[in-house]
């Protein structure tokens, strides 16, 4: 018998090694399967689908730019939905969460805290006023956290301003926000409000898988600049003001008696020898990206010339510049038109409003202590929402007390507990008893006179 | 006894009145509106009100009838003395008779401080202050240094009787020479004493006969000594130098001219904004030195560390009686511009880049804004010319900046051994538009 393999054999044999080795390859292996485009990416685990958003472009009709019109995925519903994780919208939702709310909390960056911590604003300027400790509640809860945490805050003095750690701040807010129990969204830009009508029913997000819709009750408006009020339709007040750049130097030397300061010697962190220096900066519209970015490659300039003076001061050889701000320091951009606005005389007169929901307090401590009227919080025409931090009804001079941080911190508490008291009284924002908002602020020892 | 708690009763009332800090039209004006000094001063400045002419025509009217009526009965300073008097008489034993008289020297003062009244004269009006209603209103009302000049007469008056009321009192001297012309215009009985000189045994009545003559030709001398000699000397004396006054001021010298020291103003300013300028008071000279000029005694200038003057509040020019500071309403208020606001940078907390805004922010009259700067690349507070009143708002409510390092700061925010921070703001002198 002739045992040798013949052509057709060998074909036969590797034919179907092959063979089988592709389908026990493909079938086996799912990464190859999707690699030949055979198999769907299945990412559908917590049930926000995909209706192919996407994937659909803006079209170029008549040369004019369009969008399509499409059915957006829900992919939340919530009770105290809190847009904007800065200083005021954090304790926003915790005193929300902590008032027995669902609560959800969505910030564009990937960190919390806004202002004070990506903005590098450390210096806490304004929970005093005539030597009363007026901001309370969430905030001085936060303030007495850091102090337990590794160079978490310095200068907790009577009167003063204290200086927090942005890194440790930065934990802190992650920590307590998931204690409380709210659902956290970052990296996620709010770009509209969803209306029925005047009524505010929840806001989009826009993410690298399409926009994302979230449903709520009441909405806190804590963007700073009004993202949501102004996509809703509300009345607001756009201003320009000055923005600046903060940073951090490092192995700054101590100052000698006698010697005159440099301009960017700035002040001190809880970390020894590390320094942060603000900047005031120049007016410009808050909104426009082009203005923000022509403003960001300036100061960048300006801050590298800086530094590089400073290190040949004698003494300052060992300086190193660690950080610019993370996220440009937007004072003032888009106010509210609220149903009162706090303004000068009313601060300097003390006006007494009938719907005070807050006491606040001045970077200088030598101030009056001043009301938030909760009609400062809401738009004119808008039902189920609240705005607070920066954004807060006020004319110019009374915003330079309204937006600084403890004083966010108080009107977050504010609206927090308002949005809270809306959802449990099954009402609207306007219509909210305030009996029971003072109450969850008290109860959360919050100070209001 | 009864005596006694007389002149104590006009002590305490002068006194009251003196003190008591309200703005009232008429009754806070008082002792100083009783001196018909202070009368011929507002006739000359036109600022005269009929109210204005009762009480001094009453008391020269009682002049004529009684010899020294009001220093017998209602002159504060005279009972002030006179207690002095009896109590040193009980401590020391002291014999009244002894008294001192130089004849002629209180006329010479009348006639200075007449002149000066009359013709507005610099310097010269300042003589007013001899006159004791408005001395002692200024004692009581501005207080501070003269308080020592009023111990010192006190003294004076223990050791050597009489001094003030007979040497150096015009008001007194005045007294004498409308009884003396009464004697003069009745022709009555020869009676050539006056109280002092019921006490005394000095009277010479050869001297007495030639006095009115010698009285003459000594006034006219003094007279033209006093305005040809003393009025250069106004310069050397500092009225040359500027100081910030209250708003509705006339122009110097007028204005050291009319002030009559009579320190309302000084106290119907409701923010303790104006002070008098005196010895040991905090007024500051622009070379930051305190004025020690005793002509500018008790005028009022302008605090400007830790007051301001108040926007809605017109009460300064209301109350002065004799026009120094005229009167004025709250819309001619935004022009009377008497100072105005310097910034200076290295004083701001800008410097730093910190959080400030607390002058814009204050300014009652929105003259301050933020103007970008290239050099220091910043917004700086600039004071708008056109607005700026010299309020001092800015300068009283500015936190204040030291540049130079002292040291650590300590818990409440001090630094142990460094000066207390300038502030970013001084007001300069303006010349008013008056």
């Amino acid at each position: 018998m002739d045992h040798s393999l013949n052509r057709r054999d060998l074909l036969k044999v590797f034919g179907t090694m092959g063979i089988s080795s592709a389908v026990g390859y493909l079938a086996l292996n799912q990464q190859a399967r999707a690699d030949f485009g055979l198999s769907e990416v299945n990412d559908a685990k917590r049930g926000d689908m995909l209706t192919g958003s996407e994937a659909v472009p803006f079209r170029l009709v008549n040369g004019e730019v369009i969008r399509p019109e499409l059915k957006i995925p829900q992919i939340k519903e919530t009770d105290v939905l809190v847009v904007g994780g800065g200083a005021a919208g954090c304790v926003a939702a915790i005193a929300a969460a902590r008032a027995g709310v669902k609560t959800t909390i969505v910030e564009r960056y990937n960190h919390f805290g806004g202002l004070a911590t990506g903005g590098l604003v450390l210096a806490i300027l304004g929970h005093w006023a005539n030597n009363v400790q007026v901001v309370q509640g969430i905030g001085e809860e936060m303030m007495q956290r850091l102090e337990k945490m590794p160079y978490g805050i310095v200068g907790r003095i009577k009167g003063r301003n204290p200086t927090v750690d942005s890194e440790a701040y930065k934990y802190l807010l992650v920590e307590m926000l998931s204690e409380a129990g709210v659902d956290i969204y970052l990296h996620s830009w709010i770009s509209d409000s969803i209306n029925e009508g005047s009524v505010v029913k929840g806001a989009v997000i826009q993410s690298k898988i399409g926009p994302l819709a979230i449903m709520a009750k009441q909405i806190i408006d804590t963007t700073g600049d009004g993202d949501v009020f102004v996509s809703a339709g509300a009345a607001y007040e756009r201003r320009k003001y000055i923005i600046g750049l903060p940073n951090r130097y490092m192995d700054m030397p101590k100052l000698k008696k006698g010697t005159k300061r440099p301009r960017n010697y700035g002040g001190i962190t809880p970390i020894e020898g590390v320094r942060w220096v603000g900047m005031r900066g120049k007016f410009s519209d808050g909104v426009d990206p082009k203005a923000l970015s022509d403003l960001e490659v300036e100061y960048r300039k300006k801050i590298w010339s800086d530094y590089l003076l400073l290190k040949q001061q004698p003494g300052f050889e060992e300086v190193k510049l660690i950080e610019t701000a993370p996220q440009l320091g937007v004072r003032v951009s888009r106010v509210i038109k609220g149903m009162t606005e706090l303004t000068r005389d009313g601060v300097n007169k003390e006006i007494k409003y009938e719907d005070c929901v807050g006491i606040g307090g001045s970077w200088s401590n030598n101030h009056v202590p001043w009301q938030l009227s909760y009609g400062a919080m809401l738009p004119q025409n808008i039902e189920n929402l609240l705005t607070a931090g920066r954004s807060v009804c006020a004319d110019t001079h009374t915003s330079e007390l309204v937006r600084v941080i403890p004083n966010c911190w108080m009107s977050g508490h504010a609206a927090g507990c308002a949005a809270a008291a809306a959802v449990l009284q099954n009402t609207t924002a306007r219509k909210v008893d305030l009996r029971q908002v003072r109450e969850l602020l008290i109860k959360q020892k919050a100070y209001l006179g | 006894m009864k005596t006694f708690f007389f002149r104590l009763l006009i002590f305490g009332i002068c006194a009251f009145l003196s003190w008591w800090g309200t703005a009232d039209p008429v009754l806070t004006n008082y002792p100083a509106a009783a001196s018909p000094f202070l009368f011929l001063v507002r006739i000359a400045a036109g600022s005269l009100v009929l109210y204005a002419a009762i009480v001094p025509l009453i008391l020269i009217c009682a002049s004529f009838l009684k010899k020294r009526f009001f220093c017998r009965y209602c002159c504060p300073m005279g009972c002030s003395f006179d207690l002095i008097r009896s109590g040193s008489k009980k401590i020391l034993g002291r014999k009244t008779n002894r008294v001192f008289r130089f004849f002629w020297s209180g006329k010479i003062i009348l006639l200075i401080v007449l002149i000066g009244s009359i013709f507005a004269v610099p310097v010269l009006t300042r003589w007013i202050l001899f006159d004791p209603l408005l001395l002692f209103q200024g004692i009581f009302r501005s207080g501070n240094g003269i308080i020592w000049g009023a111990i010192a007469l006190l003294i004076a008056e223990g050791i050597f009787p009489r001094i003030w009321c007979g040497n150096v009192c015009p008001l007194g001297a005045l007294q004498d020479i409308l009884f003396r012309l009464r004697k003069v215009l009745v022709r009555g009985k020869r009676s050539d004493s006056d109280l002092i000189e019921d006490l005394a045994v000095r009277s010479d009545p050869q001297k007495t006969e030639a006095e009115p003559r010698r009285l003459f030709l000594y006034s006219a001398a003094v007279s033209i000594y006093s305005v040809l000699i003393l009025t250069p000397l106004t310069t050397v004396f500092g009225s040359g130098t500027k100081r910030l006054r209250p708003p509705g001021a006339v122009a110097e010298p007028r204005f050291s001219s009319l002030c009559s020291s009579c320190g309302r103003c000084i106290s119907a300013c409701p923010n303790g904004h104006l002070i008098p300028i005196g010895f040991g008071s905090s007024a500051k000279e622009e070379d930051g030195k305190n004025p020690q000029s005793l002509f500018y005694n008790l005028t009022p200038t302008v605090e400007i560390e830790k007051s301001s003057c108040e926007k809605e509040c017109i009460a300064c020019g209301q109350v002065c009686p004799t026009g120094a500071i005229r009167p004025f309403d709250l819309k001619e208020k935004a022009h009377l511009q008497t100072g105005i606001a310097v910034y200076n940078f290295d004083h701001c907390v800008l410097y730093m880049e910190k959080e400030c805004n607390i002058c814009i922010r204050e300014c009652p009259w929105d003259a301050i804004s933020s103007v970008w700067s290239d050099d220091l690349m910043i917004g700086l507070p600039t004071v708008d010319p056109k607005k700026c009143t010299g309020c001092g708002r800015c300068v009283a409510e500015c936190p204040g900046f030291d540049p130079i390092y002292y040291g650590e700061e300590s818990e409440d925010g001090t630094v142990q051994g460094a000066p207390p921070p300038p502030k970013a703001f001084t007001i300069q002198i303006r010349e008013p538009n008056a």
